[in-house]
């Protein structure tokens, strides 16, 4: 009897799984604490839910703290996040974003990544 | 006439254990900037939540000598009425074996937890919870050692992640610690029996208790999002290797407990789904007093918060979006 239920249970949590959940980063380009050979013109963000645009971003920042990026957007999967940067030099960034996923819950996060090999 | 038979130590050496196991049973879960705490299954993480623990099993070998083999079989509902405040009720049903005794088996005493959120600091991945947790007496078998006093433990949870060490700290960035801390009181200081076949009074000293506890877990959820992407597999990538320790020591009114500490250390994996997470742990007794050997124990817990955004998985009376998991 316990087991039916604990089955149950197991098959309820499996078949909401898809559903909904929390937005957290699932990917990036580059990737998280990579070092990339090039300066990227863009960084993009995947996230495991669907985001709201309206309520997400994300700004990329460089060793001495100034601002590279010049704005996010998110695609019409709703799952990516596209930020444009400035032409950047070799060094390291810090990435900060902040989502709202549809089903109204916040997510936030950070990583770096290294251009030039430094 | 007082007497202080056998029995009534051996039942109290099983009160210290299930007291001590049914704390481990509230559990929570939470993401406090980059760091998401899983809900541990021995003692509470920091973090007030919707959330379902069931079932919760556990098989392990009580102090008793000879030992007795139990089986605990346990389920919580955790349910936030704010943001930063929630309520949560647990029971535990109890299967005991012992050496040329009959099976005993019932319900441990019910039990609550009143929970309030005192911090979430994203920066530092630092969160705390204050809670009382109250186990009502009377209200389970005394077969399976069941209390017939309440026990009021005030507590506090704490966690912390390593994720705003320097980056030259790399992969320890993803380390974390949590930890419990409460101070268990009986509602009664004495507990007066009498034995059904020579009618002797039996009074047993009821201990005050420290229960502390703590883990240390490795984020590999973590070690991808926030330090490096290492390519795993995406199963690898969800799983957070787990050290768990509780421990109970009788601090006061020890007449008939002593005041010998007892506890389990529980290495473990959690592996965390988008709506549930699924944990196992071997159970490992400290002392002799413990435990006779090792013991396992594992656990299904479902998010409610993510698996019902809009009903029953958000708070009764929130403020606005939902904020479980938010770093704020």
């Amino acid at each position: 009897m316990i087991g039916r239920i604990a089955l149950s249970a197991l098959f309820l949590a499996a078949g909401i799984a898809a559903a909904s959940a929390h937005a957290m980063l699932d990917h990036a380009s580059p990737a998280v604490g990579s070092t990339v050979a090039s300066a990227p013109s863009r960084l993009t963000l995947t996230f495991t839910q669907p985001i709201e645009g309206a309520f997400s971003g994300a700004t990329v920042h460089n060793a001495s703290g100034q601002r590279v990026d010049t704005g996010a957007r998110v695609g019409p999967g709703k799952t990516e996040m596209q930020v444009s940067l400035k032409p950047i030099p070799p060094g390291s960034y810090k990435v900060n974003w902040h989502v709202l996923s549809v089903d109204t819950h916040k997510t936030q996060g950070s990583f770096n990544f290294t251009v030039g090999g430094r | 006439m007082n007497t202080r038979a056998p029995f009534m130590q051996r039942l109290a050496a099983l009160t210290l254990l299930t007291t001590c196991l049914p704390l481990s049973s509230a559990y929570a879960h939470c993401i406090v900037g980059n760091r998401f705490f899983p809900a541990t299954l021995n003692i509470d993480d920091p973090c007030v939540a919707d959330e379902l623990s069931f079932p919760t099993i556990s098989s392990f070998s009580t102090g008793d000598q000879p030992a007795a083999r139990q089986l605990d079989i346990s389920g919580e509902f955790s349910k936030r009425i704010t943001d930063d405040f929630g309520i949560s009720v647990g029971s535990t049903w109890s299967r005991i074996s012992e050496p040329g005794a009959p099976v005993a088996y019932g319900f441990q005493n019910l039990e609550t937890a009143f929970q309030y959120q005192v911090v979430k600091n994203a920066e530092h991945e630092f969160a705390m919870m204050a809670s009382l947790n109250i186990e009502w007496g009377g209200s389970g078998a005394q077969s399976v050692g069941a209390d017939r006093f309440t026990t009021y433990a005030p507590t506090i949870n704490f966690g912390k992640g390593f994720g705003d060490l320097p980056d030259s700290a790399g992969w320890l960035r993803a380390f974390a610690v949590t930890g419990s801390i409460g101070y268990a009181i009986p509602g009664s200081s004495s507990t007066t029996s009498v034995d059904p076949d020579s009618g002797d009074i039996t009074v047993t000293q009821n201990p005050r208790l420290l229960q502390w506890g703590g883990s240390l877990q490795y984020s590999m959820p973590y070690l991808k999002s926030a330090v490096i992407d290492l390519g795993l597999p995406d199963v690898v990538n969800k799983l957070i290797p787990i050290v768990e320790a509780q421990f109970v020591t009788p601090v006061s009114n020890t007449a008939d407990s002593g005041t010998k500490t007892t506890g389990t250390i529980n290495p473990g994996i959690i592996y965390v789904g988008k709506t549930y997470q699924v944990g196992v742990e071997a159970i490992v007794p400290i002392n002799r007093d413990s435990g006779g050997n090792v013991g396992v124990i594992g656990q299904l817990h479902l998010y409610l918060d993510d698996m019902f955004p809009n009903s029953i998985g958000r708070p009764i009376f929130a403020t606005g979006t939902n904020t479980t998991r938010t770093s704020q």
